[in-house]
Parts: C-alpha cells; structure tokens; sequence
C-alpha cells in the first residue's frame, strides 16, 4: 500500500512546510506537528529490537520488495502505482497526493534520523541562478524553467557512522627552523567522531555530496513521514555494511589530518617509520538528509547540482555553451589581432 | 493549456543575459572587429602602385644623371615592391649635430609623408634617401618604413654610407646614389622578416592565446572541498607526545 498522511480534520493531503517546520493541510490549512500525527507513525513497523537478521535474508527481503515494476496502490484514489527502485516517497501520478510507502520504511529500512527541508523550493532555485551566473556562459536550456522545474526536493539515505579511533604513529622529522635538526617523533591521540555521513545510495553523485557538507547535526530529529509530505525520497540501496569500507576511508582520511595538524608546523618533512593506527564503527544510524538535486544531460555529457536543503550550502557542475565559447574565442581573436596589429603599425610608423 | 516552452524562451530573449540577446550583442561586435581586421588584412596584401620620387631642390644632383637615378629608383621600387624617395638636402644651418640629426630625419618623414601617403594605414612600406652636402659625415642617410624596417636596412643604410665614402673627392653625389641604390638592390631584401613576423604577431599570437585564455576560462571546476575532521570529530584527547632531537645527522 502507498500511504499519504491525510488530515485528521477533513482528510485532504498534507504537505511538510518549510517555513512553518510543520505539516500543513492543503485544503483547510490546519497545522499540525510531527508529534500530533503520532498515529501514523504507529502504523509503521518499527525496527525490531531483536538480534540483526543475517544479510542474506534481509538482502531476498530487499529484492522483493524493491525489484523493478513493484506495485503499491495509492491509498487516496486506488490507482496502482509503479514506483522507482528506491524511492519511498513519491506522487500518485493519477491523483497527485503524495505515497509514501509504509512498507519501504518499516523495519530495516525505517530511517533512525531525519534533517527536515530548511530551504524551500524558490530560495533553492534562486541559489541555482546565482550559481550559474544566471546562466551567463550555458546552453540556454539549462536556465530554462523546464530545467529549473526539474530540480528535485529529495531525502537523501545516508549511513551515519560514529566511530572512536586511536592514532598512533611514530616518525621521523626535519625541523623547519633548523634544516640539519631531526627529531623522532610520536603521537598517540584517542578520537571519536559522531555521525559521520556516507551514502547510502549509488543513486547520487557521492564527490558532490561530500561538497554539500557538512549538515548541520544539531538539527537533527527522529525520523517521522511527515517531514517527507511533499518531497521525494529514496531508501538505502547499500547496506551498512557494505558501505564501511567508505566510512573506513573517510576515518582514514581524517586521522591523516589530525596527525598532520599536530606535525606540519613544527616539521618540513616528515618519514614515517610505523602506523599502528586503529579505528572500529560504534554505531551505525541511517538517516535522511534534505538535498535539492538536479541531474542535467548536455551533449552526451552529465552535470550533476545539489544544494544542501539544510544549509544551503550550492556545488555542481554547469555545462558550457559551444556558440558562447566560440564567441569568446573569435572576440579575444580578433581583439589581441588588431591590437597587435595596431602596435605594429605604431613601432613601424605605418601599419604594414 | 500554457505553452511553457515558448514562454521560457520569450522570458530568457528578453532577460539581458538571455543567452539570445547575449549571443546577438556578443555576435555584432565580434562580426563588427573581424570585419575591421579583414578589412586591414586585405589592405596588407593588396598590391598598390609604388610610388617612385627624385627630388632636387637644393641643385646637389647632376641634372644629367637625373633620369638615370629616376630608373635605378623604378627598377628597385619594382623589385623590392618599396616606394623609393631620393631627396637633396642642405641642413648645415643647425646648430649641433643631433638637432641636425633629428633635422634630417623630419625632412625625410616630412617629404615620404607627402608622396607616399598617410603613413598609418596603407601601403607604405619603402626608403628614403637624404643627400646632404652640407654635414662634414652622414652626408647619405637612408630612412626605412613600414615592414621595409624589418627587412636589410641596416644594410642598405651601410652600401649608401660607403658608396659616397668611395670617392669622396669627386663630389658627384648622383653617381654614389645610383651606385647605392643599385647595389641596394643587388644585395637588400625588405621582406620576408616583416612578413612572418606580422604574421605570427597578428595571426599565430592571437590564436594561441584566444586559445589559451578560452580553455582556462571554461576548463572544469572540481568540486569544493569536503569537510574536514573537525566537523564531526566528538572528543580528541592527546595520550601521547614525544618529539626528541636525534642523536645522528643523516637525511630522510
């Protein structure tokens, strides 16, 4: 079944509403908090708190219930829907209400977290303009509202890993202040790190992800489907386990800052003799996180834009148009080839 | 029923980046400096009659070698495809030397100005030669223009220097000029440089650096950076410390 959170005053659909933070009914305007519409969250199955399944039956309950061509009956109209792979929001396309299906957020596939849209649609296309100089040097196409119009309000799945790690590491330096001093040196430092994002689905392009960091964490509230009335939404596709060897190179990365931190001012060169380094994934929430997205296909080529529905942080990547590329050329062409010509003719008292 | 599509590109034509209003202004005023660099391309290569000149006001040349100079000058200018001016000159009136200098090279400027044209644009590629009595050295000096200072002029100016040096007694200024000029010829080339250098200046340079400048204006971006440990790093405590001076001096 494809559910839509009704209003429990005339039954219309509800919307999540950025300013307010609240949801609101689209045809008697009452407002509601997530709290309030506490008897639909009882109508999804939450997360047994019983020993994990092993991964291959949860991996057979993934694909049946996230194969091609799976299909859920909107609740409001009854039409049957044909949904995405992933997706566990979307729109009735007969009715327009909005689907959210139970089934892909119950259990293992229930979000622990969600961070809800801050930015709403027309603050996210104006960012989009200002990103794109107003699309100054693109196609025309990528500026056109049926572009604009295909920039996407989406809960992005995410595996939030909290991790303790120690570094450990003894080397050898070259003093910066004196260039014949060596040091042998060493650093022991415990660190832990909460909340540590890495994707959940191969569905988005993860480098522009990682540039629309970070979230604002503070923020972050128990996960409820309310916050998903009005935007789509996409489930974990990769497990939490599949995706460590992510998180792993993200700890990795951030040990290698942390040591160099504690070096770089001190030494010029630095030789490392070992690295005993350890690190191990405490806890590991899945959570839903606001990202306005738009993929854009240009000559063959991808653009990929996202803007961090949170804090508005904006990274992408905007084609190029061919004839404004062109024209630059030939203007910059024949520009420098009358001022060279010109100066010539000056040192030559004639131009020829 | 809206008809989005056209209402978009009505909307962007009109902005004033609109990428079709943008493309029109940019598109005149490239059409507007590409037609004015032709235009000067052509006047570069269009064949224009040479101009050909002996003057004497100052009664220095033998009026019998008059003509006989006027050919030599006729068949260099049609060689060299240069405009050749031979001109008298008495400028023993100046007071020092370089004002004298100078002096000659006005009467020179001023003369070639006059018969060959605007010395901007056009052909004015071309000598000329100053025959002055009057200084007790430099008594022939040869001024070159346009494209011809790229070529042997240094040269030409020595062959004219030393035919009048040759047989100074004799004072027939007329017969040393008709020997230089045609050994001038003989001897002188005043192009080829000129034209692979205004070639590489006005065609290969530009191109290369509108290029260039192009390829780093639209080259991809990388993405922004990710963020770093501090952002989620939760607690960080320092266990251990140790930097020790070493006891050996060798190399990393």
């Amino acid at each position: 079944m494809a559910d839509s959170i009704k209003c429990p005053n005339c039954g219309s659909n509800i919307f999540f509403d950025i300013e307010k933070q609240k949801a609101i009914c689209a045809y008697c305007l009452n407002e509601y908090s997530a709290e309030q519409l506490e008897s639909f969250l009882n109508s999804i199955e939450k997360k047994k708190e019983t020993p994990e399944k092993n991964r291959e039956t949860l991996k057979k309950k993934r694909e049946a219930l996230f194969a091609d061509g799976v299909k859920f009956t909107c609740n409001s109209c009854g039409a049957k829907l044909v949904t995405e792979r992933h997706s566990v929001v979307t729109y009735c396309s007969y009715c327009g209400s909005p689907a959210l299906i139970s089934e892909r957020l119950s259990e293992e596939f229930a979000p622990d977290y969600i961070i809800p849209f801050k930015i709403n649609r027309t603050e996210a296309l104006n960012l989009f303009t200002e990103w794109c100089d107003g699309g100054k040097w693109t196609p025309y196409d990528f500026v056109s509202d049926n572009t604009k119009a295909k920039i996407t309000g989406i809960y992005v799945p995410f595996w939030l890993y909290d991790t303790d790690g120690v570094i450990d590491i003894s080397a050898q330096g070259l003093d910066r202040d004196s260039s014949s001093k060596y040091f042998d040196l060493s650093r022991k430092i415990k660190l832990s790190w909460e909340n540590i994002p890495v994707m959940a689905s191969p569905n988005f392009n993860e480098e522009l992800m990682k540039t629309i960091e970070p979230f604002d964490l503070e923020n972050l509230s128990d996960f409820h489907p309310a916050y998903l009335q009005g935007f789509l939404a996409e489930c974990w596709s990769e497990d939490a386990t599949e995706m460590k060897g992510l998180a792993s190179a993200r700890i990795a990365k951030f040990m290698n800052e942390e040591f160099e931190n504690t070096v770089t001012s001190k030494y010029e060169r630095i030789r490392i003799d070992s690295d005993r380094s350890t690190w191990k994934h405490k806890n590991i929430h899945y959570g839903l996180f606001p990202v306005w997205y738009l993929h854009y296909e240009h000559k063959g080529k991808s653009y990929d834009f996202a803007i961090n529905g949170q804090t508005g942080k904006v990274s992408g990547h905007y084609p190029i148009s061919k004839t404004k590329r062109l024209l630059v050329f030939l203007a910059l062409f024949a520009v420098t080839s009358l001022v060279a010509r010109l100066i010539i003719g000056a040192l030559l008292g004639g131009l020829f | 029923m809206h008809n989005t599509d056209l209402e978009n590109k009505k909307v962007i034509s009109n902005h004033p980046l609109g990428e079709k209003r943008y493309c029109t202004i940019i598109t005149v005023l490239v059409v507007a400096v590409l037609v004015f660099s032709l235009t000067l391309f052509i006047l570069m290569y269009f064949p224009t009659k040479k101009v050909v000149c002996v003057q004497d006001n100052y009664q220095v040349f033998r009026e019998d070698k008059l003509e006989e100079m006027t050919i030599a000058c006729e068949k260099l200018a049609k060689e060299k495809n240069i405009n050749v001016v031979v001109t008298s000159a008495i400028t023993h009136t100046y007071r020092d030397l370089a004002s004298t200098d100078q002096a000659q090279k006005d009467l020179a400027d001023a003369i070639y100005r006059e018969k060959c044209g605007n010395p901007f644009i056009g052909d004015v590629s071309g000598i000329c030669i100053v025959v002055d009595p009057s200084r007790t050295d430099s008594r022939v000096r040869l001024f070159a223009y346009g494209s011809a200072t790229l070529g042997d002029s240094s040269e030409a100016r020595r062959i004219m220097e030393e035919s009048l040096r040759s047989d100074y007694a004799k004072q027939d200024y007329a017969q040393y000029t008709i020997d230089g000029i045609r050994q001038i010829r003989q001897t002188c080339s005043f192009h080829g440089k000129a034209e692979i250098l205004i070639f590489v200046a006005c065609f290969v340079f530009p191109l290369l650096f509108a290029a260039a400048v192009t390829r780093v204006a639209f080259a991809k971006k990388e993405y922004g950076a990710a963020p770093t440990s501090l952002e989620y790093r939760a607690a960080r405590k320092t266990v251990e410390r140790k930097d020790n001076p070493k006891t050996f001096i060798g190399g990393l």
